[in-house]
């Protein structure tokens, strides 16, 4: 199946302006926090494989900690650079010599450097349990939610139907004198079908993008594996 | 529809207005029941139509003033007078955000309203501008100095927006809300606010009570 919307992203306030011409609010801006949290919710609920991707961004330590960025979901890994974002010297070389960057990695407490934690408090943060850093930055490799500068989640273009009948649902849930039953039940429905819709659809891109990945893995595992011979 | 049209059209419906004697109801009786008057039409007119009708609505430019924001911390004032406020889910405010009309504020409906959203990681932001209206004091308050903005609202006093003059502008109401006006006195439910009743006493009828001109 071929879906244009997937590969354009569109700003928040674009389901936002949708949200309320279907509730038949356009005309005032009193209500678009609540459907702003709205919005934001059903995106983060989608929970689809589309809505996460890998980052890299450097950020600096202060107080031996770090905050985390928005929408994260797991720590791939962290280097130190310096100031301009370089990777430091004493770093690059690692025990290969091979002059690739060292990147920290593993699961929290790994035998490869366990001294850092990942605590959720307040938004998430790395705390580094030892005073010498080696330097005041890292660079940090994540996997997370493709989030845009204020923290909120971006839409892609074919999402836009779905997180629109939610918010409206939502939304008349919380009014019902304005919104009938029907259209109230009517909004879920349409949520849930496209939830369902997006999820497989995701699915199904991936299984696309990754289809020589899984072909190869199941190959070693399954076709070519001789026992006794490593 | 000017406004001195509208209350000579409303105040003479259904064999009202016409008066045999010197009584006459003052200025200020037939403005304040006008605009008790328009606040019931133009609900009512949403609660037929779901949408607010264009004419009702007004605009204006509020200025940031250094002299009422004396002492001001952290949020800002500007002068605003009384909105009308249509239903639980609107308020008479459309508009509400930058000149250009392009990025609104994040309207709140009251100031507890606004505290709450504080409380919420997607409306804390500071990098938009967010806002209330406080009727109790005349202000809209926003979380930023900004130097001018636009509002465009339905007020309860329309005189009280500087942009109206009375003299020369339409008076901001619907022709539909007007209909809706004289429909209510037909049928009496808002007979006893704008219609002056007939007056067919004679003009002379009660002179001998009269007290003499002791001059």
């Amino acid at each position: 199946m071929i879906t244009s919307g997937r590969y354009k992203t569109i700003p928040f306030d674009e389901i936002l302006a949708s949200t309320k011409m279907m509730l038949g609010i356009e005309q005032t801006n009193d209500n678009d926090g609540f459907l702003k949290i709205l919005i934001n919710e059903g995106l983060m609920h989608l929970d689809n494989l589309d809505k996460y991707g890998v980052f890299a961004s450097q950020f600096e330590i202060k107080d031996n900690r770090v905050c985390l960025p928005n929408g994260l979901s797991q720590v791939l890994g962290f280097s130190f650079t310096d100031k301009d974002g370089c990777y430091l010297d004493a770093y690059a070389s690692n025990e290969n010599g091979d002059g690739r960057p060292e990147i920290l990695k593993g699961p929290v407490g790994s035998q490869l450097f366990s001294q850092y934690n990942v605590v959720t408090n307040n938004g998430g943060m790395i705390v580094f349990d030892y005073c010498d850093l080696p330097s005041n930055y890292i660079r940090l490799m994540w996997k997370g939610r493709n989030v845009d500068s204020f923290g909120l989640t971006v839409a892609r273009e074919e999402e836009e139907r779905g997180v629109r009948a939610y918010a409206c649902w939502k939304f008349s849930e919380r009014f019902p004198e304005r919104y009938g039953r029907d259209l109230r039940s009517g909004w879920q429905r349409e949520w849930k079908l496209q939830k369902r819709y997006l999820r497989a659809d995701a699915v199904q891109n991936s299984y696309y993008q990754n289809r020589e990945k899984i072909q190869a893995l199941w190959g070693a595992y399954v076709v070519f594996k001789n026992f006794g011979v490593s | 529809m000017r406004r001195d049209d509208i209350i000579d059209r409303l105040s003479t419906i259904a064999g009202g207005g016409l008066m045999t004697d010197e009584t006459s109801p003052s200025q200020e009786f037939f403005l304040r029941n006008l605009h008790s008057m328009r606040e019931v039409a133009i609900r009512e007119e949403f609660r037929r139509d779901n949408v607010i009708n264009e004419s009702n609505y007004q605009s204006f430019f509020p200025v940031f003033d250094n002299n009422v924001n004396a002492g001001c911390d952290g949020m800002y004032k500007f002068e605003c007078p009384r909105v009308l406020r249509v239903n639980s889910v609107m308020s008479g405010f459309g508009y509400v955000g930058s000149e250009s009309g392009n990025s609104p504020f994040l309207m709140y409906p009251s100031p507890d309203a606004f505290y709450n959203a504080q409380r919420h990681r997607v409306t804390r932001s500071k990098d938009q501008v967010s806002a209330y209206y406080d009727p109790s004091e005349g202000f809209i308050y926003a979380n930023s100095p900004v130097k001018r903005f636009f509002v465009r609202m339905i007020a309860e006093r329309p005189e009280d927006i500087y942009t109206f003059n009375v003299h020369l502008d339409d008076y901001p109401i619907s022709m539909k809300a007007i209909e809706i006006m004289e429909e209510f006195i037909r049928n009496g439910s808002l007979g006893y606010i704008l219609r002056i009743p007939g007056n067919k006493v004679s003009n002379s009828q009660s002179d001998k009570f009269l007290p003499q001109n002791n001059e």
